[in-house]
């Protein structure tokens, strides 16, 4: 009996551990890509609440005191609202090599991110500057023309293993479908973030004839996060966390070349 | 008491016992010449009926019954009645009485409890030559040979027994007298008494029990009825299962050992998606699963909805739901022991049933007197309720589809199988050989394929391009998962205390998952290649040895002791795009380790203690882990027992949920290393009470268990992949602490045509992961509170049952806020702010299943051994929430709900042959 008082003891005390509660707390979401050679911009907006009891605060995202430092430098740049809680400073030259800093209030914290501007990709050659692809369900079933010359692949330098984007868009005015049935598609596709050193074009992915843009990024891991698989099931809904201290969203610098490709009929 | 009835006597003594009441149906097995009296002796023995009567009275009677003109025993005593008017009665109490008139008849059933106190009288009568002495035997199923493994045997009247072992041997020792009366019980079958015969030499017992056949009369059955599916045992925490009493209770489509358990307290039921088994707040990985002797890996088939074990292969199952002994170890959790059927000993049988679900067949051959063999196969066809089950997940599924193009689609295929093999040679009275293979193998496939043939009327070949050219592309939604394994079993009887059992096996997880998209350009004959998506592979192989021995210095004292080794090799990788490599573990490991315990009785055998002590050395860390291990019980009266166990348990192969609501959850196998992936363990207290009468059980169960190293993976808190080396695992694993607590009620009537149980479990599993929060939160698979109720009940040749579930929801983690960005390729992709984890309860599960089955005979077999069963899953259409999906439209998050199976029937034939 002494046992199962005993156990019966243990069994209410450990019973009753403390649970995590939730809470909701009303920090910004950063959107800013800090492109070399340019001035970048910066978005600040606010979370959308999920039920109505989260309640945001009355901080005005119009109003906030944004600054980013060149930390390679120290030099500051202190950024102007331009409404719409987008901010810039035409001063700022985001220059390769260098580290900048976000940073500003918000709600009684401080939100701050650091990026690496990346240097250019080296070396990126694309095999052919021209591809030709046939017209698609014009054609009965079952015949239709390949499209040359085949593989096209992109190759660049990349011996530290660094992540790549391949991003391609089609940059003609009138946009001529290849299959007139998706003339409504999208004018770009892109590929998965890479630490390959090549990635191999698919005919497939061209929509439309004419000039393409083909753009190889060179990223930051802080934003290949962003392109993996998003869950929205609450079995495995995650939050992803990036480099933004205190905040959502992504402040992260970019480096990219082009090249051009045309697509034209056989 | 007339000396006239001494010859009913001698039937009464008759032990085997008959076992349906449709008696009068019974067919002649062949003619009867003579003396009526000594007839209905001769009838009675061959076909297990019993008759009462007078024999002066009947001696006076003969005749002859030919099967020709007699064919069934109804018809017989109709002519009895016709020809001399005798006055016969088919008795409540299951004896057939035959009498001379009204007067006679009355007298006869009188007079047989006076006759059962006769008898009881004379043998306390009967004078001991031996006291204290050593009973051996072994214990099969009458009908097919097949030995009884974990059958009870006890002296009547006394705390003495012991259960048989693996093979259907059991050693009883001191035996008070050869006087005394043996009560040998198992679970599914008819209690027998042995009642000794005083004499200098006692060889081994060869006992066979007799299936419950379901229809089961009530009046032939003496002692207690255990034709149950499912007991709890009173000594142990520990549940037995029968898998051939299993049919009677409701299923879906499948009679399923492990949704069986589901409906006993402690292991959960609210999980459609998952046939393993969450006892007492662990996870399915945390069970150990023994198929004669190996580890069996993975037991889902479809998502999870049926297990891989065909329960037409299978004799036993013991699930221990925790505080388990020292012969089993590495797992933290529980053990389910599975013993697979030897298959008929007597004669080939082959059976098949069909259900909407699969096709099952099995054949059971002997070999001479010492070999038997046992197959089955069972493999689900493509129909109606597979549709119903995989469209749960496929219509959610975000597959990747090709673009819009001519050619041809071929069609998708998926489907699961199993088998299960064992040759068993008994090849002296004292070895037992047995090999046996079990494989289970799901195959998903929902690729659409796409081919393209070029040249022929395609575009004009430009610069001697086309000709020659076939462009395929296919987008691949392609799993294929599942488990083979084999073991060879050499048990040896030393002598009738020791006995000893080696055992070589191996066992093989294989899960591969291919969800890329690949073209495929063939230009003169060159192929170029091109790939995409996801690719997720998983190996588990484990080869391993144990030596087992038992020694019974008396049945007070029972050692057990052995060593075992395990080899384990291990790879896991998950890639994207041929090129992101987000896991890849390669790893190989050695378990070795030895235990002892021994079982010793005291106190007039109240009180039974089992230290024990388990070591491992596993090779990956170089460190060795004990366990120290002790069970106790106490038989505070002999109805109500206390129970108790505790005892540490260490866990170094752990199975990884990666969940995916989208097509099912992805789980794999890695085995820990000490550093990201720690070994996990458990410190486990349990206590039981139960009062256990002759009809009706009434059970309490705590339970507390502290776990340590808990890993889990985690996408939650993605980490920055780090430049300069493959995308590792580390970050994505979380580890930390934990615990288990619950209570566990179980009021069950175990006997009478109209039989069930209500059980309810109490509980709690919460863990902490320090990197997360110093907080702890609930698992995911935190139940608070889940009441079943389970009914049985039979009339005539039909079963009719239900189950009712009712479980607290499951914890979720919701959004707590949504943001969009504009990615650089310009499009706009939403994400979530999550709450702190699972801190929302889905809503409450509950739901209803009905059954009816009814038996006939088809093939003038003896007894009733076909089938026709209808169930209906969830009755009344409940609709069941296994999550939540969560979307971000024009500055508002929607929630929509992922359901589980709504109303679902089944038909299912049985026939054997």
């Amino acid at each position: 009996m002494r046992k199962l008082l005993h156990f019966a003891l243990i069994f209410t005390l450990l019973s009753c551990e403390e649970t995590d509660v939730s809470e909701f707390l009303d920090k910004p979401v950063v959107e800013s890509y800090l492109y070399a050679e340019g001035s970048p911009t910066v978005k600040i907006s606010k979370l959308i609440p999920f039920k109505s009891d989260m309640i945001l605060s009355d901080t005005n995202i119009d109003q906030l005191k944004i600054g980013i430092t060149d930390l390679t430098t120290g030099q500051k740049y202190p950024l102007q609202a331009n409404g719409g809680g987008t901010y810039q400073n035409a001063d700022l030259i985001v220059q390769a090599g260098n580290t900048y800093q976000l940073s500003f209030p918000y709600n009684g914290m401080e939100i701050s991110a650091t990026t690496l501007v990346p240097e250019k990709p080296v070396n990126f050659k694309l095999s052919a500057t021209s591809i030709s692809i046939a017209e698609r369900g014009v054609a009965p079933s079952g015949s239709a023309s390949p499209e040359m010359p085949f593989p096209v692949v992109l190759n660049w330098e990349n011996t530290d293993q660094s992540y790549y984007l391949v991003y391609v868009k089609n940059v003609e005015s009138v946009k001529e479908a290849i299959n007139s049935k998706e003339n409504k598609s999208d004018d770009f596709f892109r590929n998965q973030p890479t630490n390959s050193d090549h990635y191999q074009l698919n005919p497939q992915s061209f929509k439309f004839y004419g000039m393409h843009r083909v753009i190889l990024y060179k990223i930051q891991p802080e934003y290949v996060i962003f392109f993996q698989n998003n869950s929205t099931s609450s079995i495995s809904i995650t939050e992803i966390k990036a480099n933004v201290e205190n905040g959502f969203g992504i402040f992260t610098a970019v480096n990219s070349l082009s090249v051009y490709l045309y697509v034209g009929k056989p | 008491m007339p000396k006239r009835f001494l010859p009913l006597l001698a039937l009464l003594l008759l032990p085997a016992l008959g076992s349906t009441q449709t008696v009068e149906n019974f067919r002649l097995p062949k003619n009867y010449i003579g003396q009526l009296d000594k007839i209905l002796v001769e009838m009675g023995q061959d076909l297990n009926i019993r008759f009462i009567f007078d024999q002066p009275t009947l001696k006076s009677y003969s005749t002859s019954l030919m099967t020709d003109n007699e064919k069934t025993v109804g018809g017989v005593l109709k002519m009895f009645q016709s020809a001399w008017d005798l006055t016969i009665l088919v008795g409540k109490d299951g004896y057939i009485y035959v009498a001379r008139d009204k007067l006679q008849l009355e007298q006869l059933q009188q007079n047989k409890e006076e006759v059962k106190e006769e008898q009881q009288q004379s043998r306390k009568k009967l004078v001991p030559v031996k006291r204290n002495f050593l009973l051996s035997g072994e214990i099969a199923d009458q009908a097919n040979g097949e030995r009884i493994p974990f059958a009870t045997i006890v002296v009547e009247g006394t705390t003495k027994g012991v259960t048989s072992d693996q093979n259907g041997h059991f050693a009883l020792e001191k035996v008070p007298a050869d006087t005394a009366v043996i009560v040998i019980t198992y679970i599914g079958y008819h209690t027998k008494r042995i009642e000794l015969e005083p004499k200098r030499e006692n060889p081994p017992l060869f006992i066979e029990l007799k299936q419950q056949s379901v229809g089961i009369s009530e009046v032939f059955v003496t002692g207690r009825k255990d034709d149950k599916a499912l007991q709890q045992s009173t000594l142990e925490q520990k549940i037995k299962m029968s898998p051939i009493a299993l049919k009677v209770l409701p299923n879906i489509g499948e009679k399923d050992i492990m949704r069986g358990f589901q409906l006993m307290p402690g292991v959960s039921a609210a999980n459609e998606g998952s046939a393993g088994m969450y006892v007492r707040g662990g996870t399915p990985d945390q069970n150990l699963i023994l198929y004669d002797g190996f580890t069996v890996y993975n037991v889902d088939h479809l998502y999870g909805f049926y297990s891989a074990f065909n329960s037409n292969a299978i004799k036993d199952v013991q699930l221990h739901k925790g505080g388990f002994d020292s012969k089993f170890g590495g797992r933290l959790s529980s053990v389910t022991e599975i013993t697979g059927k030897d298959g008929n000993a007597k004669k080939a049988t082959v059976g098949a049933e069909v259900s909407l679900l699969s096709v099952n067949a099995y054949a059971e051959v002997p070999f001479g007197e010492k070999v038997t063999s046992l197959f089955a196969f069972r493999r689900s066809y493509q129909g109606y309720l597979y549709d119903q089950i995989s469209g749960l997940y496929k219509s959610g599924t975000n597959t990747v589809r090709p673009p819009t193009m001519g050619g041809k689609s071929s069609s998708t295929s998926s489907y699961f199988y199993d088998l299960n093999g064992k040759i068993t040679w008994k090849a002296t009275p004292k070895d037992v050989l047995s090999l046996s293979i079990f494989n289970g193998t799901d195959f998903l496939d929902n690729s659409p394929q796409f081919k393209m043939p070029g040249g022929a009327g395609g575009g004009p070949p430009g610069g001697g391009m086309g000709a020659g050219r076939d462009i395929s592309l296919s987008s691949a939604d392609f799993t294929r998962y599942g488990n083979i394994g084999a073991s060879t079993k050499w048990t040896r009887k030393l002598n009738e205390t020791l006995t000893s059992n080696f055992l070589v096996s191996f066992s093989d997880y294989y899960s591969t998952r291919d969800e890329r998209r690949s073209i495929t350009v063939d230009v003169d004959g060159v192929s170029t290649i091109m790939k995409s998506g996801i690719l997720e592979k998983n190996n588990l192989f484990d080869l391993s040895f144990k030596n087992d021995w038992k020694y019974v210095f008396d049945e007070r004292n029972i050692l057990e002791f052995g060593a075992f080794g395990t080899y384990y090799d291990i790879d896991y990788t998950y890639q994207q795009n041929d090129t992101l490599t987000i896991l890849d573990k390669k790893i190989e490991a050695s378990i070795a380790g030895g235990y002892f315990q021994d079982k010793m009785l005291f106190f007039n055998n109240l009180l039974s203690l089992t230290p024990g002590l388990r070591f491992n050395y596993y090779s990956a860390t170089d460190k060795i882990y004990l366990e120290p291990r002790l069970n106790a019980s106490y038989l505070l009266t002999p109805k109500l027992t206390i129970n108790s166990a505790t005892g540490l348990y260490y866990q170094f192969a752990n199975r990884v949920v990666r969940e995916d609501v989208m097509s099912g959850n992805r789980d794999f196998w890695i085995l820990s290393n000490g550093s990201e992936i720690p070994v996990s363990s458990s410190l486990h207290f349990n206590l039981g009470l139960n009062y256990d009468l002759s009809n009706y059980l009434f059970s309490a169960e705590g339970y507390y268990k502290k776990n340590r190293n808990v890993t889990e993976y985690s996408m939650r808190y993605r980490s920055i992949p780090q430049p300069g080396s493959s995308v590792t695992s580390t970050e994505q694993f979380f580890t930390g602490d934990g615990y288990a607590i619950g209570l566990e009620l179980l009021a069950q009537k175990k006997a009478g045509n109209f039989n069930g149980w209500i059980c309810y479990t109490l509980g709690e599993v919460k863990n902490r992961f320090p990197l997360q929060s110093d907080k702890y939160f609930f698992a995911n698979q935190d139940v608070t509170n889940e009441l079943k109720m389970v009914g049985i009940y039979k009339f005539g040749n039909f079963d009719f049952s239900a189950s009712w579930i009712y479980a607290t929801g499951r914890p979720y983690t919701a959004p707590l806020g949504g943001y969009t960005l504009n990615l650089i390729d310009g499009s706009n992709v939403a994400f979530y702010s999550v709450s702190d984890k699972n801190s929302y309860r889905l809503p409450d599960y509950h739901r209803l299943d009905v059954a009816a089955s009814y038996r006939f005979n088809l093939f003038r077999q003896k007894g009733k051994l076909n089938a026709i069963s209808l169930s209906v899953f969830n009755l009344y259409n409940r609709t069941n929430v296994n999550s939540r999906q969560f979307q971000l439209v024009d500055d508002v998050i929607l929630e929509s709900d992922i359901s589980y199976l709504g109303i679902t029937p089944n038909l299912s034939i049985t026939l054997k042959f």
